[in-house]
């Protein structure tokens, strides 16, 4: 993969997700563009790509929504939950690109829905273990897994719709990319 | 496989630990998205607000109906100067009653807006360099914005008063200066999903729909008293005790998420004359 047009294009995305959310929010729930670009990734790249890929989108998402710390008069990023749901729902999305037509923006339409769902579980879960009183992490101040998980069910639905056109865009951009893996043996792509 | 070991581990971290580990990147990351979130905001908000009416030029027929039209506007807008000279009053009486001694005003434009529901926070383009510090309050004219949570070298953070649970105690009083005096002050509560405030009062109290709620919390600084948080715009029966007990809804005046500017407040400044004028 050609990292460098990678880092031009989360920046991109990025910048439009943090930019335009004012526009394309509907009530709450707004879309995540980088998770589209997770699944994209992860349906054409190759292994050792799309684990780095994970990892650093995982660690974009995390350096972005920073939550309240002591009592909401602070805040502070948690580097970790979305590193690591990311690679979970990449590895999902993995595991099922043998059995899907990887060019078509419905794929990974749906796709963004499957592996997201699986990295929202993972996230909110590692956040719900900070309350846990056998570590040492403290509880975030007015967290709720239950409201988070709805919250985040609503982006998801949100964010897979969004997935259709960005998907479309995305789907030409990989030449750009440099993204197509090649197993040994014969054509990877259905 | 270290890294997945290293953000484990950094995910469990007690939130002081955390922060060290995170705020360089996290500072880093704002400050490269700051110039590009800058120039959208403000287009995805123009795009976002809804449209004002605009006047069609066509036959006779049509011209006929754009008279009316403008007429109709016209009203409007003898209206909205009206209403504009009651705030106008309003603002001078709220004026008075802030302390603004030793506070410098500094102004900020905001780069982003957190979308989320359960912590609602904007990004501003100003930072520790601006001498800007957790805890400072953010307003827009003299509405109430919020805190700052975080400052970063070129950027910072603010959690907005209508994140879900937040408590403040609030003095509402008649909106129009020289209205009948009554006053209530009680303790109002950011209710999720609508960017709203709730409280429970007793029936007679003396609340009517337009008043305003002025901050009045001990635990917030001397410089944010006084500023409004938000408009009466509904006072109705409570549904558990609807005979004597009234459910009063405080909306903040201007919609959080569409402010493209707002002031930070700077305490131990020198003395200024004017007001906190947002731009």
């Amino acid at each position: 993969m050609r990292w460098a047009i990678f880092a031009i294009l989360a920046y991109v995305l990025l910048s439009l997700e943090q930019g335009l959310r004012t526009a394309l929010s509907v009530g709450w729930a707004s879309p995540s563009l980088l998770l589209t670009l997770l699944v994209f990734v992860s349906l054409s790249g190759p292994r050792a790509t799309v684990v780095w890929v994970a990892i650093v989108l995982g660690l974009l998402v995390d350096l972005t929504t920073p939550l309240p710390v002591a009592g909401r008069a602070a805040e502070a990023a948690i580097i970790g939950p979305a590193c690591i749901g990311y690679l979970v729902g990449a590895y999902a999305a993995m595991q099922l690109r043998g059995v899907v037509f990887r060019d078509s923006p419905l794929t990974i339409a749906a796709m963004v829905f499957v592996a997201g769902l699986i990295a929202h579980v993972v996230i909110v879960g590692m956040l719900s273990l900070r309350g846990m009183p056998w570590l040492l992490a403290e509880r975030i101040p007015g967290w709720s897994a239950a409201d988070q998980l709805v919250d985040r069910f609503l982006d998801l639905l949100y964010s897979s719709a969004c997935a259709l056109p960005l998907g479309f865009v995305l789907v030409k951009f990989e030449p750009y990319l440099g993204l197509w893996h090649h197993p040994p043996g014969g054509r990877s792509r259905r | 496989m270290l890294v997945v070991v290293v953000v484990l581990v950094t995910a469990l971290l007690p939130a002081r630990w955390a922060a060290v580990v995170s705020d360089p990147p996290r500072h880093l990351l704002r400050a490269l998205l700051a110039p590009t979130t800058h120039l959208i905001k403000p287009l995805a908000d123009s795009w976002a607000r809804p449209p004002e009416s605009e006047l069609d030029h066509g036959g006779v027929v049509q011209l006929r109906a754009n008279y009316e039209q403008a007429l109709q506007y016209n009203r409007r807008l003898e209206d909205q100067l009206e209403d504009a000279r009651r705030k106008i009053a309003q603002l001078s009486q709220i004026r008075q009653e802030l302390s603004l001694t030793g506070v410098e005003l500094l102004p900020a434009a905001v780069t982003s807006w957190s979308g989320d529901a359960v912590y609602p926070a904007m990004t501003l383009d100003r930072g520790g360099r601006n001498r800007l510090r957790a805890g400072l309050v953010v307003a827009h004219g003299f509405n109430l914005i919020g805190r700052v949570t975080d400052a970063g070298p070129l950027s910072s953070r603010v959690g907005l008063i209508t994140a879900p649970g937040t408590q403040l105690v609030v003095r509402i009083v008649p909106a129009i200066p020289g209205a009948s005096p009554r006053e209530l002050v009680c303790l109002i509560e950011a209710e999720k999903g609508t960017e709203s405030f709730w409280t429970i009062t007793g029936s007679t109290e003396p609340v009517r729909v337009g008043d305003l709620a002025h901050l009045s919390d001990d635990s917030w600084p001397d410089e944010a008293r006084g500023l409004v948080v938000g408009r009466v715009t509904g006072v109705e029966k409570d549904q558990s005790d609807p005979t004597l007990r009234n459910r009063v809804i405080v909306t903040p005046v201007r919609q959080l998420r569409y402010l493209n500017r707002v002031v930070v407040m700077l305490p131990g400044a020198p003395d200024v004359g004017d007001g906190p004028g947002s731009h």
